[in-house]
């Protein structure tokens, strides 16, 4: 526990870490004061087509929706925040020449890569709880409260409706899911990060595997849609089924697995790497 | 395993490094005693910075073992570190810390440290007024010695200092210098160290070890390994004409040249009195008789092949 | 020649003039309905359209004011969900009597309603009218770019006025129109809207005086209270 806390200590020391924090803190504020000025604009676009047959009442646009829209949005925003500090927690130590003294230490190599993978999941954690709370909480105050409505085109094209009261337990699962999926680009970043001497490289190369992954998953040819059950972006956005009406478990519990396996298998290879490498710097 | 006699502190087996077809380090056996100032020389590339990180098991060995405290270091790696310290070329730190804060983290890696021992390793090193400001603001030879603040702080048994005065300017280095034997005198650690500065290594080590492409060349006291070669003297006589004239006839001395006065022979050390015997016997006036020994020519001559050991 | 389309054309007048009358007769029968609130309960079946029951409180004001108040979001099918029987005006519309038929064992007419400005959109309704009820039983929606409503409207009594407690609406539109940001289109395009959407009405209360003050806006931007 000592070496995880020291391993946080030095995390959150450094400036850099608190720029995800500060850019996400900007994005969202600065797209719910435009939504709230595009209000009618935006309730316009959204309504558009179902006004032709219904009328629509309630607070449709509402604190909800735009967490949920803002969470749509962020595609590679949040996994490159997130590659920030995962893709530089081992490697810096190399840049800096401080992985000589850090691995001369009794602790061993698997407790000393443990404790800086498991400060990894905090930041990622503590990062997209942090776009929770943010959204929610200003959300709620400019759009107050109300049902959520949400579009879904997958397996059929749909608006699930989410009442109001089970919105909150379902946004929490939602950002737990949210969680779960960025530990799989993080868990890359960290691997990467095992890997090189300097942080620039894993920062890039994760986010090129999640760019790549993620436009050709969603190519709509034939050829890269049998690709796409082997992409582990595919099952990113496993956390808006959360948001669905019924709530499809067993769909969610795959992309789930899909994607701890991935976690899981990615830090291994990393604490084999960390385990075998000989430090020559 | 058998059991090391406790005065051995670190003992090195068929220690061997292989990175990719080239032999780094072959088939290393070394001792080093405690209370040993021990000085691992060799020139540019002969594996002493290889040696070294896999005793500090920085590098995987690919074959042989290591043993301190009489402990084989892979099956105990933790316990026996917690008695080791080591700098490894120039000591890193985090430069967005403090001196305080690097020194909590690393230190408390092998124990638990407090405040006032902190403090007290800063103090030893002079770096107590900047405690805590952050070490981006330090300059080498601050590093350095915030560097071996580190190495006092868990108290160790063993250090193990590779190149320690680089970069370092005459005092810094006549710093490291006097806190290496004060190490070795005062707190009873056994130091191992390894060095290019030859003239450094000859005035703190007790034993050395001399190691060229990857492959120990020879080990033991500095005074044994300069003792068994023979040895460069200078000798001012009169008459110089009549001396080299003797000298030249004597077999077991070599003559090499004559300046100024003095004439420049080489003969085994243990029969530096017998020449100047003969000298006086035959009449010739002997004012001083002292050795070229230095390590450096020493080092040379190994590290070409022309040991006569 | 003349003659008989002078008779053609009189017996056409005579037809609208004949349908009308029912309709009149309806708008007198509700002549003394000033205002009313009642607890709506919307059910949707419909695949596109995954959404929970929905309750509103429906407030109406003679002749055209509507509020729906819900604490939620609320849908309202457009077309034969709201009862407000006044809406179909003789300056809006031309009628004329289909046919006379009985529609669940009683006497009934089926007018056929066609806007006077006729648009894409609404080509106009048939309405089954309970002749001795002289209530609308039964609205379908002529088709119109793929779209077609039937409601079939049930009653109860209350306070003197019949009025709806069960509307049965069976819907088939089509898909939106593409364009603009996925997530801010509902509904989008490829798949038609198909299913049935009950409309339950109950807890009247008639004329009770209801203010104008009721069907002013709510504060959030993006709420709706009133039709648009």
């Amino acid at each position: 526990m000592k070496l995880f806390w020291f391993e946080i200590y030095k995390t959150f020391s450094r400036w850099r870490t608190y720029i995800s924090f500060g850019f996400i803190a900007l994005i969202v504020i600065l797209t719910e004061v435009v939504m709230k000025l595009s209000a009618n604009e935006i309730l316009y676009r959204m309504l558009r087509s179902l006004e032709k047959d219904f009328l629509i009442f309630g607070n449709v646009l509402n604190g909800w929706f735009v967490t949920a829209f803002i969470m749509n949005s962020l595609h590679f925003h949040i996994p490159f925040l997130i590659t920030l500090v995962a893709g530089d927690i081992v490697s810096s130590e190399a840049t800096s020449g401080t992985v000589r003294f850090l691995l001369m230490r009794p602790p061993s190599r698997s407790r000393i890569i443990m404790a800086k993978y498991l400060t990894t999941l905090f930041y990622t954690t503590g990062l997209v709880i942090f776009l929770g709370l943010i959204c929610v909480s200003l959300g709620l105050i400019l759009f107050g409260n109300g049902d959520l409505i949400m579009n879904y085109q997958v397996p059929t094209i749909r608006i699930a409706f989410v009442p109001e009261a089970d919105v909150p337990i379902r946004m929490l699962l939602a950002f737990a899911a949210a969680v779960w999926s960025m530990t799989v680009v993080a868990s890359l970043a960290f691997l990467f990060s095992t890997l090189a001497e300097n942080s620039i490289g894993p920062i890039i190369g994760t986010m090129a595997i999640v760019i790549v992954f993620f436009v050709v998953g969603n190519f709509p040819f034939d050829f890269f849609r049998t690709l796409s059950p082997y992409l582990f972006t595919t099952y990113m956005i496993f956390w808006q089924r959360f948001l669905d009406n019924p709530i499809p478990w067993q769909e969610i519990a795959k992309s789930a697995a899909v994607l701890g396996f991935h976690s899981v298998g990615l830090f291994l290879i990393a604490f084999a790497v960390f385990n075998r490498k000989d430090i020559k710097s | 395993m058998e059991h090391l006699p406790p005065e051995i502190v670190l003992r090195t087996k068929g220690l061997s490094k292989k990175f990719g077809k080239r032999w780094a380090v072959k088939d290393l056996n070394i001792e080093v005693h405690r209370g040993d100032v021990f000085s691992f020389l060799g020139p540019n590339g002969a594996g002493k910075s290889t040696a070294i990180r896999m005793i500090l098991t920085l590098l995987r060995p690919t074959a042989g073992s290591i043993e301190i405290f009489g402990k084989d270091l892979q099956k105990n790696r933790s316990s026996v570190l917690s008695r080791v310290c080591g700098i490894v070329e120039k000591p890193d730190f985090y430069l967005y810390l403090s001196a305080y804060e690097n020194l909590k983290i690393l230190g408390s890696m092998t124990r638990s440290v407090r405040r006032h021992e902190m403090m007290e390793s800063l103090d030893v090193v002079g770096l107590k007024s900047r405690a805590f400001e952050k070490v981006r603001t330090f300059s080498h030879g601050m590093k350095q010695r915030l560097g071996i603040a580190q190495a006092l702080l868990t108290k160790p048994e063993l250090v193990i200092l590779d190149e320690p005065t680089t970069g370092l300017d005459p005092q810094g280095m006549k710093e490291v210098r006097e806190l290496i034997k004060r190490l070795g005198r005062e707190r009873e650690m056994t130091i191992f160290l390894s060095s290019h500065l030859l003239s450094e290594v000859e005035l703190v080590s007790t034993r050395m070890a001399v190691i060229n492409q990857g492959e120990l060349v020879t080990q033991g006291t500095v005074s044994e390994l300069l003792d068994r070669e023979a040895m460069e003297y200078s000798i001012e006589v009169s008459p110089l004409e009549l001396a080299v004239e003797l000298i030249r006839k004597l077999s077991w001395v070599e003559f090499l040249s004559t300046e100024n006065g003095h004439v420049e022979v080489r003969i085994q050390p243990g029969r530096a009195a017998e020449l100047n015997r003969v000298l006086i016997a035959n009449d010739i006036e002997v004012s001083s008789f002292y050795p070229h020994r230095t390590l450096e020519d020493f080092f040379l001559k190994v590290t070409k092949g022309t040991s006569e050991i | 020649m003349a003659g008989i389309l002078f008779l053609l054309s009189a017996k056409l007048i005579q037809a609208q003039e004949d349908a009308f009358r029912y309709l009149d007769l309806i708008e007198k029968k509700y002549s003394g309905l000033k205002d009313y609130m009642a607890d709506v309960n919307v059910h949707f079946d419909i695949e596109a359209l995954k959404a929970p029951d929905m309750q509103a409180k429906l407030y109406f004001k003679s002749p055209d004011k509507m509020k729906v108040d819900s604490k939620r979001i609320f849908f309202f099918p457009k077309e034969g969900g709201f009862f407000n029987p006044f809406q179909f005006q003789k300056k809006n519309f031309e009628a004329r009597v289909v046919e006379h038929l009985i529609y669940d064992g009683r006497k009934a007419v089926k007018l056929k309603l066609t806007p006077i400005n006729i648009d894409t959109f609404n080509k106009g309704s048939v309405l089954t009218i309970d002749v001795d009820r002289n209530v609308i039983r039964e609205i379908k929606i002529l088709p119109s770019e793929g779209r077609e409503i039937t409601a079939v409207i049930a009653y109860g009594f209350f306070d003197g006025f019949d009025l709806p407690v069960h509307i049965k609406l069976q819907l088939d539109i089509p898909p939106s129109e593409p364009g603009g940001a996925k997530e801010f289109q509902f509904g989008q395009g490829g798949k038609r809207i198909s299913g049935k959407v009950e409309i339950t009405y109950s807890n009247y209360k008639v004329n009770s005086g209801l203010s104008d003050e009721i069907f002013a806006e709510k504060e959030f931007p993006g709420s709706r209270t009133r039709p648009r």
